[in-house]
């Protein structure tokens, strides 16, 4: 990303964070959202509903010609005009000549992104056109000059004594800041602009095929005066709303009002298939009917293998509501038409790969946007491609090239590396903890201490554990992972004891390096490789299992070494063949029965759900199974315990300032718990939580679930 | 769990009706239930001395005509011819509505006339009238009803209705009654 861009997000950050409007609206939102839409999906299969919703949308992603043609013929067969567009000045062109031809000055339009995503007014506006928005939401931000920052609540970072001074200055006198006032006036102001509109333009929530039929949700009633009060519409489509039969329609419009606002189904839909009869001037005619098909990038996407799966989006937003780093800063931080994670997909199709550079940065992986996904799109795996793509083509910033490929990808130099700095951090620790960076790395410990790099690594510890397991029932490998290894030692002895006592013997197997995880979140595959086969080669011995205690670790070795690999077969199944025999810790000791002796320190445990542990090895049971078989761990759970901590590798390097505000609302809902102890199953958690709590005073003990087990052992 | 409940609910028109009350209640929907076309002005006629209305406009379809809507309101005129004029300024609108989902109290409407379609977007009120027996449980029964009416030849203009027009676009502050009607009034007629 070039410089330019860099400073503007961090700018657009920074506003976003000091701004206490924004933050109080989308922080009170995201909290209630989940509770309403799960609420709303209580009498529908969710799985059930998405599983529909993804069969139509890929049906009509391979059958993506004949249903456009199909479309186009049943729409011209009842009177419709089909006009293909290329892109955005293709459309808007044609929306405009269409205008002049027709003699219309006066246009309403009701919410659709696609016009939002050409720049469709300013085009009009260019040409003397004048175009209202009739979406209170999209009024507002019009009135303001703004746009949305968010795909179903546009105005969601308002507050109504700053709608009060916009409608003030339309109206010509002061309006008060009560909302159902606002509202009564925008009726009546816009009741005059339907009357008066020579067009009315509208999106397209579906596209059906069968029928040439366009469906159109919304709760105002918008849609309907524009479909209905102008003698001409004009209808927005993407190629990505195409749905190949009527019936296809019924999961959509369960699925998007569910998810986008709790709804079972939105106050309107309204269904326009051709032309229409109308009355203009007391004359009885048909409604001119012209529907623009909109490519603007979304047929290469839409063959994209990788890719396409995005022509699932239904635009209900709900990706958004989930998403802990959305919630912080909100959607103009995005810098483009289409917010957040599915935002930085679309946005790179429909305004070029190097535009969502910026934006595609601001998503943490924690993977939680993808299980409410009601097309069921893999969003963050989009989003990691989208990188590998972006880095393929401008390369590793010039820093993470010495660290990622340099360093992570050569591991003698990393471990020597790593032993050195512990000898050299002195000035810097304070005990464990380095609670202050120097100059420009300030901002990393502003929220949280650093752990202090090992004195002995974990590597070089094993060899002096006198392992006291003379006829062992099992022998595993502990895949440690630089976490364990070199900051967090005593998980590695830990695990170790706790295996011990159960007459399993644990190897460490030196040649061991990085599971290549940092750099394929940079987009560095080709360092990914590399680390993949060393690891491989190094845990293919005879053991009977490989344990891990780090998820993210073990997602790569279950998955992402093959998936890394997959040019390669024969690595391949060497790969495929190691991932077979990983276990999680936890998962290890809870499938053999494990319990926890009394001889435990009595504690009041929470526990904190490490994204990957929880969404990729979808093993959040587990330690809890575990923690709650002693009777000295009286258990109590947190709210939200599945959000991520803020840590998400070199995320909370990366934007620490974001990361902080994440943090700040786990350790919140830690404390409301009133728990001694916080205790999870990941490393990368442990550093953000443990340096969290010391940073901001928050007196509890956070552990590896290892170390709680190993106490008194 | 509430999917086993539909099973239960199958196609008894007054268990219908009534799962149909409860979802519209939670969405300020007024619903009545009437016998005969003669209980069906009765409601009207309250809706009416209640908002105090003082123009009302109709669309006469088959059975409102059967009803007859003209001259049996006091105190206003109804109006079922050349309303177009006369919608914008009207109090109330009436018409009459094709399918009830029961499930999500949705209402669906073959909306292809235009003066049927203004009737129900531009007063602040709408009393929708219903037949009791075009209740169906769910969304895909009402595309099944449709289908077998249509087949493809589906009306150019097909209008589904589930409580008053709202927005939460202010501060998420839920408000009835932006651009469509406020007050959405059903009267099923048996």
């Amino acid at each position: 990303m070039s410089m330019l861009a860099k400073k503007e997000l961090t700018d657009n950050i920074k506003k976003a964070l000091n701004n206490e409007n924004l933050r109080s609206a989308l922080g009170s939102f995201a909290d209630g959202f989940v509770q309403d839409r799960n609420a709303a999906y209580e009498d529908e299969d969710f799985e059930a509903l998405r599983k529909k919703v993804r069969e139509a949308r890929d049906y009509a992603v391979e059958h993506l010609d004949e249903l456009a043609d199909k479309f186009q013929e049943e729409a011209e067969k009842r009177g419709a005009i089909v006009y293909r567009a290329k892109d955005a000045q293709d459309a808007n062109q044609y929306i405009q000549k269409l205008c002049e031809e027709k003699g219309v000055e006066t246009v309403v339009k009701s919410k659709s992104m696609a016009t939002e995503e050409i720049f469709l007014n300013k085009h009009l506006e260019k040409h003397d056109i004048d175009i209202t928005e009739t979406d209170l939401g999209e009024w507002i931000l019009q009135l303001q000059e703004s746009h949305p920052s968010h795909m179903v609540m546009p105005a969601i970072h308002l507050k109504k004594e700053e709608v009060a001074d916009l409608f003030s200055e339309e109206v010509g006198y002061e309006v008060s800041p009560e909302v159902e006032g606002q509202v009564e006036l925008a009726r009546q102001e816009l009741r005059k602009k339907f009357l008066s509109a020579g067009m009315g333009i509208t999106g397209g929530n579906l596209a059906i095929a069968e029928t040439g039929t366009i469906a159109l949700v919304t709760n105002e009633g918008n849609a309907r005066l524009t479909t209905t009060l102008p003698p001409i519409h004009v209808a927005v489509v993407g190629y990505e709303k195409l749905i190949a039969k009527f019936e296809d329609a019924i999961a959509a419009l369960k699925a998007l009002p569910r998810s986008a606002t709790a709804q079972h189904i939105t106050s309107y839909v309204t269904m326009v298939t051709g032309q229409v009869p109308t009355i203009v001037e007391g004359e009885e005619g048909k409604k001119e009917l012209h529907i623009i098909l909109l490519d603007n990038g979304r047929r290469e996407m839409l063959s994209d293998p990788t890719f396409k799966q995005a022509a699932r989006c239904l635009r209900c937003a709900s990706c958004l509501n989930v998403c802990p780093i959305y919630k912080q800063v909100g959607g103009h931080v995005y810098g483009h038409v289409y917010a957040g994670g599915i935002g930085s997909i679309l946005t790179a199709f429909f305004h070029g790969y190097e535009t969502s550079d910026d934006v595609q940065e601001m998503c943490i992986g924690c993977r939680r946007c993808a299980e409410f996904c009601p097309g069921n799109i893999n969003i963050p795996d989009l989003i990691l491609e989208l990188r590998r793509r972006l880095t393929e083509k401008r390369g590793l910033p010039f820093i993470f090239n010495v660290g990622i490929k340099g360093i992570l990808g050569n591991s003698r130099l990393m471990h020597t590396g790593l032993k050195l700095a512990s000898k050299f951090q002195g000035p810097i620790t304070d005990g464990d903890m380095i609670r202050h960076l120097p100059l420009a790395f300030s901002e990393i410990t502003e929220c949280k201490s650093l752990p202090k790099i090992a004195d002995k690594p974990f590597r070089d510890q094993i060899k002096n554990i006198n392992q006291k397991v003379d006829s062992p029932t099992e022998t595993v490998a502990f895949y440690a992972g630089c976490a364990i290894d070199f900051a967090y030692p005593e998980v590695g002895t830990s695990l170790v004891k706790v295996l011990n006592k159960e007459n399993i013997k644990v190897e460490f197997p030196q040649t061991q390096a990085c599971c290549g995880v940092p750099a394929k979140y940079l987009g560095d595959m080709e360092t990914m490789r590399k680390l993949a086969k060393q690891n491989i080669k190094a845990l293919e011995g005879s053991y009977d299992h490989i344990i891990t205690a780090c998820p993210t670790c073990a997602e790569a070795v279950i998955e992402g070494f093959a998936e890394a690999l997959a040019g390669e077969p024969e690595w391949q199944r060497r790969a495929k063949k190691v991932a077979s025999k990983v276990k999680d810790f936890s998962q290890y000791l809870a499938n053999k029965g494990y319990e926890v002796g009394d001889g435990t320190k009595k504690r009041k445990v929470t526990y904190h759900d490490s994204c990957h542990l929880t969404r990729s090895l979808r093993l959040q049971e587990k330690p809890r199974e575990v923690l709650k078989s002693s009777n000295n761990i009286d258990f109590v759970e947190m709210r939200d315990s599945d959000i991520c901590c803020g840590f998400g590798g070199s995320y909370s390097f990366k934007h620490p300032n974001v990361a902080k505000e994440v943090l700040k609302d786990k350790l919140d809902n830690v404390e409301a718990t009133g728990a001694d102890t916080l205790a999870m199953d990941c490393p990368g958690c442990l550093m953000q939580l443990k340096g969290g709590a010391d940073k901001h005073g928050v007196n509890i003990d956070v552990k590896h679930t290892a170390e709680i087990l190993a106490e008194n052992l | 769990m509430a999917v086993a409940e539909d099973k239960v609910i199958g196609n008894n028109l007054d268990e219908l009706y009534d799962r149909f009350v409860k979802k519209a209640e939670t969405l300020t929907t007024q619903v009545y239930r009437a016998k005969s076309g003669n209980e069906v002005l009765e409601y009207i006629q309250k809706e009416v001395n209640e908002l105090g209305a003082k123009k009302v406009v109709g669309h006469e379809s088959e059975l409102l005509a059967e009803i007859g809507l003209k001259g049996k309101i006091e105190g206003v005129d109804v109006k079922t011819k050349n309303i177009v004029e006369e919608v914008e300024t009207a109090d109330i609108g009436i018409s009459e509505l094709d399918i009830a989902v029961a499930k999500s109290s949705t209402l669906i409407q073959n909306a292809e006339s235009y003066e049927k379609r203004v009737v129900s977007m531009l007063p602040k009120t709408h009393i929708a009238i219903v037949k009791t027996n075009n209740l169906v449980p769910d969304l895909p029964d009402a595309f099944e009803v449709l289908r077998e009416k249509y087949g493809t030849a589906v009306p150019p203009y097909l209008a589904f209705i589930t409580g008053p027009s709202k927005t939460a676009d202010i501060e998420r502050t839920l408000t009835i009654g932006v651009h469509g009607p406020g007050r959405l009034v059903v009267i099923f007629v048996d």
